[in-house]
Parts: C-alpha cells; structure tokens; sequence
C-alpha cells in the first residue's frame, strides 16, 4: 500500500527549553488508512502532531518525516498544508477583524494556486462553502463574527471540521476534536470524518475518548506514553485501553 | 529665541491690519514666553517627540494662495456641502441650515493657555469660520477638506466653530488631503452640542512626508447631546491629533476612536482627554496603532472626573501593533477622578503580531506575509469600520488597503 506518512525514530524537544518530548517514535501511515492515538495527558500527542504540521517552536532532533515519500522536516508550515497536511486544532485561535469567509477563501484560494489550479468564483466558492456550513451544522450567525471570535469551545471545534471539510486535506490531524463536545457536535464530527474517508485521504485522530472512536471506527490504534508508541493494534486496543487504563502499557 | 522674534514680527503686522485685540495679545504674550513644546520637562503629551524643526523653519503668515482645486473624485466626496480650507483659509459658500456666527458673539470653548500650538493659532489665527448648524441641516453631511500647496513654508491657523442646535442631527467630515507642501499647519476645530444633538465626526489624515500638522478638536456637550469621533491617519513626518471632550450636560456621551500608521521616520501622537463635569456623563476612548521602520507613537489619554460627576462611565483603551524594531510607542493611560461612585476602565498594550496565530493561518497554506498582512488588517478594520460616512470609509479602507504591503515587517 501506498504510504503517505512516514515517521522513523523521531526525537523532538522545545525549542526554547530544550525538554525533549517525542523519544524515537515510528509511524507509518498508508493512503485510505485512518489511525487513532491515545495516551496519557503531557505523553506528547500534541507535540507530534505540530511536528507533523511544521511548527517553529517544537526542534527536530533526529529521525525522518516523509510525506509523499517527501522530507518534510525544513518544510515551511503553509507549503505543508498546501500539500495536503490540515490540522484541526486542540485550542484554536482567535483572529479580530478577519471573517470567517475572508479567512477560508484565502486559504483555499492559495492551496488551489500552488497545485495549479483555477481560482473558484465567488459563486462557485459560496456554494461549496455553505454546503459545508449546513453539513458541519455550524450557526450561520457565528460565521459573520470574526474568526472564532465569541466562539464557545464546541463552536470552534465544529469551525475546525469545517475548515477541513473545505480544504479536502490529504492526511488530516485532529488534535482533540471530540474534547468538550455535546453528544450531537461528537456525533457529527465523527459523521464528517466518516464521509470524508475515501482511499485516497488519511486521517490521525488524537482522542482521549472511545465515543469518538466507536463512531469512527479506526483501522489502526495506537498508545502514544512518554514519547514513544508502545503499542499498535486495531481497533480491539481501545477496548483494552478503557478496561485497563495506560498503565498496562507502561 | 530666533523663530519666536519672527513670529512677533508677522504678529506685529497682523496687529497693523486689525483692531487691538486682547485676547490674541495675551495668547501671543503666552507663546512668546514658551515657545513651542520641545523637549518640555514634565510635559506628558509632547516630550515623546522631537519637535525641533520647528524651531529651524521661519513659517511665513503670509497666504498668497487660497484657490487651489481639490480633486474630489479621487476622494469620492460629493461637491456638495464642502468647507474647503485652501492653505489654512476656510472658504465657504453658502449652505442651507447653517448660519454664519458674527465675530462678535464667539467666545473660544477652550483656554489659549492650554497649549503652546493653541495659542500661536490663538495669535494668528487671522480668519475665523464661526457657523451655527440649525434643523433645515438636520441629517446632512458637513465635508471640511484640508489641501495645501507647496510654493512656500506657510503657518497655517485654521479656526473653525461650530455650534449644532437642540435636536439637531449631523456629520462633520474632515479630511487633510496628501501635499507635498511643506506647511505648518495648526488647525482648530470647536464644536459645541446643544440639548439632545448629536454629532458623527470622521477625521481622516491623508499621508504627507513635509508637513507638520498638529490638530486640534475641542467638543463641549450638553445635556443629552452624543458625539462620536473616528480618526484614521495614515503617516505623517510629524502629526498630532489631539482631543478635549468636556461632558457639561447630564446623559451625554461621547465615543472617541482612532487608528494611527506610522511609517518611516513619521512621528504622530494623539491626546485625549475627557472631562466629566456633571452626573450621569458617559465616555469611550478606543485607540489604536500600527508602527513600523523607525516610526514614533504617543498615546496619551486622561477621563477626568469632576468631584460631583456621580454615576460616571468612562473606559479608555489603546492598543498597538509594533512590526519593527525600530519602532517606538510610548502609552500613557491616565485617570484623574474626584468623584466616588463612578466605572472606570483603561488599559494599554504594546505586542507584536502573534505568533500563535500567524502559525494557525499557516496551518491553512496562507505564507507568513499574506497571514501578517490579514492579521494586521483584521486590527486595523475594526477602528475604520467606525468611520460612520459610508465614502470616507471606504476611502480609509483604501488608504490602509494601499499601506499594507509596503509594511516591512522586521522583527
Ligand atoms: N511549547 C511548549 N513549551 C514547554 N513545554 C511544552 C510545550 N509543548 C509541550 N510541552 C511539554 O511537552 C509535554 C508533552 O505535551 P503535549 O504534546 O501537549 O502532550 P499531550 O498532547 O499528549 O497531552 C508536556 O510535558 C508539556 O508540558
Ligand atoms: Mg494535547
């Protein structure tokens, strides 16, 4: 199977305090494949997955990141997502004065642009645009404020989804969406995933949670504790993990 | 001082064409004595900035041109009710609604001793445009237009007043036109509101490299009266924008806004203060500014509460943007209350761009230029969205559109 993600004993610190986090991690990811991980808070999920997305403040130490079989580790953030890497944030900016239309069009007027592509009309973006809208479920309302501005927690999770339902990103990191979600915004969350999932595009879904899980049922799990995975499996392993907890793993 | 013997002698001469008057002799005494504010100990408001060119320049008094042709379609103003204020002469031509004051019944809202600019104006300030705003002008839009040329250094004393009647309703728009003259330009500006008027003002500071300006607005309100002031400058070698709102009548209320770019070497500061002199007075003072290159910034802001102004509401804020290193903003909030049961807030920052941010706009495939110029315009939109004149608006939306990518973001 093709591979899109490619992560060979990855070690990664912060920059500014030199604390190392990701301790020599693997992880191959293939096209069409949907991979979740757990772990324990502080063991490093969201530290890879910035990794993943380029940014500054996390050094890579040593190890290898290929997408497409490409060195990922000196490239710019923007050029990774206009690749194909979307993350959807843990905690989201807030951005004054930029709408949330303004913000979205930019974006994929600029991936379209770098792959080539004709520049969609207005017309033809509002339709895709609030076509998604209606499919995320996002208050209209919301959408005339400024980005995330006023947003509650859910709010601003589903503004994710959103983004990534119209950005159609190749390999997607969802960092936490399902944190601080009622029943009804996990349930679509997970319905977008759902739909979104083709052979083509891959997801990593970082979740404390099996609800999430158990909507999305992932063809690969893995335990993520102290900077190293400890275990892979399939989705049987999240029923291990809520029986037992992390400790087992250790 | 040499350049205060020269501007004895203009004054001297404006003596000869004139009848004695004592309050421009006593305002000319007072600048003598100062001279203009440079380097002032204890002077809040001006010792941020380098004044000394002004001390350098013999402005000359003398107007020899007052018929300069505005283009106003590059502004998008109508032609109608238009001020225009050709090399510091206000020329008007007669509007429904609005009578000319005679000379005799004006009295200044403001004291000449109040400041050095103020009272040079005070001096020379030969022509004065006294107007009173009636109903037949109710709902109607004022337009003042600033324009200059560049033949000589000329002093320019502008002095406008304006008086709105009870339960009249209008916009002042003010607008100093881009020149390459090479000016020193000090215009005043006085409005007083009475009983239940309201007042939209929208100022707007063209870029100018050569010309010092240092305006001056003064606003008395009584009761029930609203005024709303939106400013948007866009750099200035040296610029000031400077405000004084007396609240003299219980509910009235006044919202103050700005946006101030300084590029380059452009120096520009605004001061604001708010008197609450009676109960029941509320205020808003919200500024903003984008510096960059070796650009200087003051922001200096006071809501002053008289002792018996109970049931006063008064916030202050001002927030900058600093892109360069060389870039300098000095932020003094300050609050003077006497009275006990009054709401106060002020606050005051000075950040970069955010880092944070720019990297989640990445996360969208938007470049690091592109997500600090969206970023930048997000912080600025919010003031120009105040300007309430839909054509000045978006004439400031372009001066900001146009300013953007020149930007240099060194940090
Ligand atoms: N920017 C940072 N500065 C300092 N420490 C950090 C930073 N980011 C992460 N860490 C530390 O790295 C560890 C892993 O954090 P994180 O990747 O957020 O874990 P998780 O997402 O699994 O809860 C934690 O101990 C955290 O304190
Ligand atoms: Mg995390």
């Amino acid at each position: 199977m093709d591979k899109i993600l490619e992560i060979k004993n990855l070690k990664a610190s912060v920059t500014e305090t030199e604390e190392k986090i990701l301790n020599g991690l693997n992880l191959s990811i293939g096209k069409g494949e949907t991979h979740a991980i757990m772990g324990p808070n502080g063991g490093g999920k969201s530290t890879l997955v910035n990794v993943i997305a380029g940014k500054d403040s996390y050094s890579v130490d040593s190890g290898e990141i290929e997408f497409f079989s490409e060195d990922l580790i000196e490239m710019e953030v923007d050029e990774r997502a206009k690749k194909g890497i979307f993350m959807a944030f843990q905690y989201p900016s807030e951005i004054p004065g930029v709408r949330p239309w303004q913000f979205i069009k930019a974006s994929v007027d600029s991936k379209r642009k770098f792959l080539g592509e004709k520049e969609l009309s207005v017309r033809e973006f509002s339709k895709i645009y609030d076509e998604n809208i209606k499919i995320v479920g996002m208050n209209q309302d919301l959408m005339k404020r400024s980005l995330n501005e006023g947003f509650s927690g859910g709010e601003k999770k589903r503004n994710e989804v959103f983004q990534m339902l119209m950005l159609e990103p190749q390999l997607a990191l969802l960092d936490e969406t399902d944190s601080g979600l009622d029943v009804d915004a996990l349930k679509s969350v997970g319905d977008v995933v759902n739909r979104m999932r083709n052979n083509e595009r891959s997801f990593l879904i970082v979740t404390h949670y099996q609800r999430l899980l158990d909507h999305i049922k992932p063809d690969f799990v893995h335990v993520l504790i102290k900077g190293k995975i400890v275990e892979s499996g399939g989705y049987e392993l999240v029923k291990k993990i809520e029986e037992n907890g992390y400790e087992s793993f250790v | 001082m040499e350049y205060i013997k020269h501007y004895e002698k203009n004054f001297s001469d404006l003596l000869k064409t004139s009848d004695i008057d004592h309050a421009k002799q006593n305002s000319f005494d007072f600048f003598s004595k100062s001279g203009f504010p440079i380097k002032k100990k204890g002077d809040e408001r001006w010792k941020y900035l380098d004044l000394r060119s002004l001390e350098k320049t013999f402005y000359s008094t003398d107007y020899d041109n007052d018929n300069l042709t505005i283009n106003f379609d590059s502004i998008g103003l109508d032609k109608s009710n238009i001020i225009s204020v050709n090399n510091g002469v206000p020329k008007y031509e007669s509007l429904e609604g609005i009578e000319i004051i005679p000379n005799e019944l004006y009295t200044p809202i403001f004291s000449f001793s109040e400041d050095e600019f103020l009272s040079l104006n005070t001096s020379l300030s030969s022509k004065h445009l006294l107007l009173k705003v009636n109903s037949k002008f109710n709902g109607k839009v004022l337009n003042i237009v600033y324009i200059s040329d560049s033949e000589k250094e000329i002093l320019e004393c502008p002095r406008i007043f304006i008086e709105v009647e009870q339960n009249v309703e209008l916009t002042v728009n003010e607008i100093f036109i881009s020149s390459d003259a090479v000016n020193l330009k000090l215009p005043v500006i006085e409005i007083i509101l009475n009983e239940n008027s309201k007042v939209f003002h929208n100022l707007v500071f063209q870029s100018s490299f050569t010309e010092n300006n240092f305006k001056f607005t003064r606003v008395d309100q009584k009761e029930d009266s609203f005024y709303k002031l939106t400013s948007f400058s866009n750099s200035s070698l040296l610029a000031a924008n400077d405000i004084k709102v007396g609240l003299n009548g219980k509910n009235s209320e006044c919202d103050l806004k700005g946006l101030y770019f300084t590029t380059l070497n452009s120096q520009f500061n605004t001061h604001v203060v708010v008197e609450h002199n009676v109960p029941y007075t509320k205020s808003n003072q919200y500024f903003k500014g984008i510096l960059s290159d070796n650009s200087r910034a003051v922001f200096s802001g006071k809501i002053y509460v008289e002792k018996n102004a109970q049931k006063a509401y008064a916030e202050q804020k001002d927030l900058n943007l600093v892109m360069s290193k060389g870039a300098e903003i000095d932020t003094k909030p300050g609050l003077e209350i006497y009275a006990d049961d009054v709401e106060c807030y002020h606050g005051a920052t000075a950040g970069h761009v955010d880092e944070s941010t720019l990297y989640y706009m990445m996360t969208r495939g938007i470049d690091k230029k592109s997500a600090t110029q969206m970023l930048v315009n997000g912080f600025a939109t919010e003031i120009i969205n105040e300007i309430t004149d839909e054509k000045l608006r978006s004439f400031a939306q372009k001066q900001s559109d146009d300013i953007l990518p020149s930007l240099s973001f060194d940090l």
